[in-house]
């Protein structure tokens, strides 16, 4: 399978505040991936470099092959992209918006994009600035499935949305990964939304790259331990511990297990993944906290 | 990118032809008049004739000009504000984050940039030639008598508009674009414009080139000053230092000659330092250089700010 | 046609919840050998999962020989698959829910009674195999 998306080094940077360092990632072809972290953690930053809308500050950011921002020509008709809080001209017509992107994408597939309106129920006289939150993002949805991308990008598609119009939506998308196989990054600052939908998985927080790999992997490999406090080091020897809570005579760990943990004393617990990506948002935070103390 | 460019800016055309519209509402009515007054009152014959009766004639016809001279002098303004109405889509997009949908469809930046600017700048010429055609027909009566040199009327005829639509644009876009907020930016445009306007109309335009200057004693005729733009004229003394003293001296040098009018001597005048005229102008054939030359200076530094503005956008917006 | 649900705080992988709901399917005849299962696309747009994770399912289910996939047309319930006589649960059912009643009558609760009936599923599947 090859990468849709690949990054090497990347970084952006603000003034003197870096937006994103040193992310590495690769997606591959067909993936559904979510990128996870809390405001701030630089998801927005990375998604805006990956469609050409800033320049890198630092290494290399490559979608489909070529680059977003000097062979803008080449990708942008290959990607489709819903920025946060789903952009759309107000004042347009429904109608016109479909024109917009029909002008404006020569791969644009008119009776598609007409025909997923009326299905959806959207009155084409309509302005958009009259219509629901989750039509709103249906609509732009819409304008980023009709061009037929290959990669499909949403910042924080479903963020803004009633728990109805987030099903529908992330129905929509699901059903269109379905019918032509395309790649879909989604961020959110919330895992709940993604768990049933994405395959893969990114952590992003302070900038950085916390975690990143398929989720049922993922979901192998960590486990919760909990045994006696005196054995914690010997576990931290051979296993990442990603989060640690002592009690007087007992120890709870939370690892990335390289290889089985076979320790009798341990009680192994599985984990379900918003605790995982819980405890390593909590590390980056003691990181920064301990950054900040010294 | 086209369709889209005029859709964007269609409420903002629209009061673009608004404000045309409204001009020629007020003035072809005015200009109808004006014309018919030339041609009854055969104003043509009373420019080559100076007789006190086409004096008198030609008195009462700069009179008629009627309300709209209080108006004419705000119409330069009008420039000014249509600059700041085309260039307002374009920063409202960029402000409210909507760019974002238009990058990242199918075109590339450059395309955006290229085309939302064209239109503007096409619909701005457009509106400034509209602007000085209505106005220079409706002036042409008065034109004739007073010519167009000064300020009410070279401001609004010839090809000054275009550059003036052009320089108020490319102030709107050059600061909006650098400052992300257009209702800050599109006021303090139009008041950098009024202020550049301001300087050029009060104090460069004379300058373009040195005008002219001559002195002349009371008893002859001087120098040939219709429809020349004068920048200054009155009494002086022989070297053609101005008068600074009052009409008085008129009094002090003047002898009754019989049925309540009076006879003013040259030599008492000359040794009062008053004896002589003294005028400062720029002549009525250098009309279309001055228009070169303001026209190419607003258009030029308008295409250099709206270069700036493209600049900024293809290199500098994230 | 089989309707799926999924319970996404049961702690099972979403794949492995459609297995077993097709196997339950077919177990309590619900399902039949020659049955269509619902597509994938119908599947995604019933749910709102990924049509990757529907796929995986499938594709189980096909490794263990209980449905079977005809080119163009769709997945179907195998003709190996076991089937359960008609007739073979409803007496069960029947006695099953007398049981409850009398269970009831007991003074067992919910939580009694399936702990009653965990308890003595497997006693008696150790039983069985000794």
């Amino acid at each position: 399978m090859s990468a849709v998306l690949e990054t090497e080094g990347l970084g952006k940077r603000y003034g003197s505040f870096w937006a994103l360092r040193d992310c590495s990632l690769e997606i591959a072809a067909g993936s559904v991936t979510a990128l996870v972290g809390p405001n701030g953690a630089g998801k927005t930053t990375l998604l805006h470099l990956a469609v050409g809308l800033s320049e890198p500050s630092a290494g290399e950011v490559r979608v489909l092959g070529a680059s977003p921002q000097s062979d803008a020509a080449d990708v942008l008709p290959r990607i489709g992209f819903v920025a946060q809080e789903h952009p759309l001209y107000r004042g347009f017509t429904v109608a016109e918006t479909l024109r917009l992107g029909r002008d404006l994408n020569p791969s644009w597939n008119d009776d598609a994009a007409r025909a997923r309106i009326e299905a959806l129920g959207l009155p084409l006289r309509k302005k958009v600035g009259a219509l629901s939150g989750g039509q709103r993002a249906q609509v732009a949805l819409t304008l980023a499935l009709a061009k037929r991308p290959e990669l499909l990008l949403l910042d924080e598609p479903v963020a803004s949305l009633d728990p109805l119009a987030r099903r529908e939506f992330l129905q929509s998308v699901m059903e269109a990964v379905a019918e032509t196989g395309m790649t879909v990054i989604l961020s959110s600052h919330l895992i709940a939304d993604l768990e049933r939908v994405c395959d893969h998985l990114v952590i992003l927080a302070g900038g950085r790259t916390q975690l990143a790999g398929p989720i049922d992997e993922i979901m192998g490999a960590h486990r919760l331990l909990t045994g006696p406090r005196s054995e914690a080091a010997e576990v931290a020897r051979v296993h990442d511990v990603v989060r640690q809570s002592h009690t007087e005579r007992q120890t709870t760990l939370l690892v990335r297990a390289n290889g089985h943990v076979y320790d009798s004393r341990w009680e192994l617990h599985e984990l379900d993944l918003e605790e995982i990506v819980l405890a390593y948002l909590g590390r980056d935070a003691a990181l920064e906290r301990e950054a900040v103390a010294s | 990118m086209i369709w889209l460019s005029w859709r964007q800016q269609r409420t903002e055309t629209l009061i673009t032809a608004a404000i045309v519209v409204l001009l020629a509402a007020l003035l072809i009515p005015e200009g109808l008049h004006l014309a018919s007054l030339y041609h009854r009152d055969n104003i043509a014959h009373c420019l080559n004739n100076k007789t006190p009766a086409c004096h008198q004639a030609i008195g009462d016809f700069g009179g008629h000009a009627g309300i709209l001279r209080t108006l004419v002098p705000w119409f330069t303004l009008l420039p000014g504000l249509i600059g700041g109405a085309l260039a307002a889509p374009i920063l409202l997009d960029l402000e409210s984050g909507t760019f974002r949908l238009a990058w990242t469809q199918s075109i590339t930046r450059r395309r955006w940039i290229t085309t939302r600017f064209s239109v503007a700048v096409a619909t701005s010429l457009a509106a400034g030639a509209l602007l000085a055609i209505i106005f220079t027909w409706y002036r042409a009566p008065l034109d004739k008598v007073y010519g167009s040199f000064d300020a009410t009327s070279f401001d609004l005829e010839g090809t000054v508009s275009l550059g003036y639509v052009l320089f108020a644009l490319g102030l709107a876009l050059a600061i909006g674009v650098a400052w992300r907020r257009t209702a800050p930016a599109v006021v303090t445009a139009f008041l950098a414009y009024v202020a550049s306007r301001l300087f050029v109309d009060g104090w460069l335009r004379q300058r373009f080139e040195t005008p002219l200057s001559a002195t002349w004693s009371v008893r002859e005729r001087g120098p040939n000053l219709d429809r020349a733009w004068v920048l200054w004229s009155g009494m002086s003394d022989r070297a053609g230092h101005p008068f600074s003293g009052g009409f008085d001296v008129l009094d002090r040098c003047a002898r009754a000659v019989g049925s309540g009018s009076k006879l003013v001597n040259p030599t008492c005048l000359a040794r009062h330092g008053a004896g002589y005229s003294h005028a400062i102008w720029q002549p009525a054939s250098r009309y279309w250089d001055f228009q070169g030359i303001e026209t190419a200076l607003f258009a030029g530094v308008g295409l250099v700010l709206l270069a700036f503005a493209a600049w900024w956008l293809r290199y500098r917006t994230a | 046609m089989i309707e799926f649900h999924l319970d996404p705080r049961s702690g099972v992988p979403t794949y492995l919840q459609v297995v077993q709901q097709v196997r339950q399917a077919v177990r309590l005849g619900i399902l039949r050998p020659g049955d269509q299962l619902p597509t994938v696309k119908e599947v995604v747009a019933a749910l709102a999962i990924n049509p990757n994770t529907v796929l995986k399912a499938y594709r189980e289910l096909d490794h263990e020989g209980l449905t079977e996939g005809r080119r163009g047309q769709g997945t179907f319930i195998a003709t190996t698959a076991p089937v359960v006589p008609p007739d073979g649960i409803g007496p069960v059912r029947t006695a099953l829910q007398r049981w409850l009643r009398q269970a009831r009558a007991a003074g067992l609760d919910d939580d009694a009674i399936e702990a009653l009936l965990a308890e003595t599923v497997r006693t008696g599947s150790s039983a069985r195999a000794a």
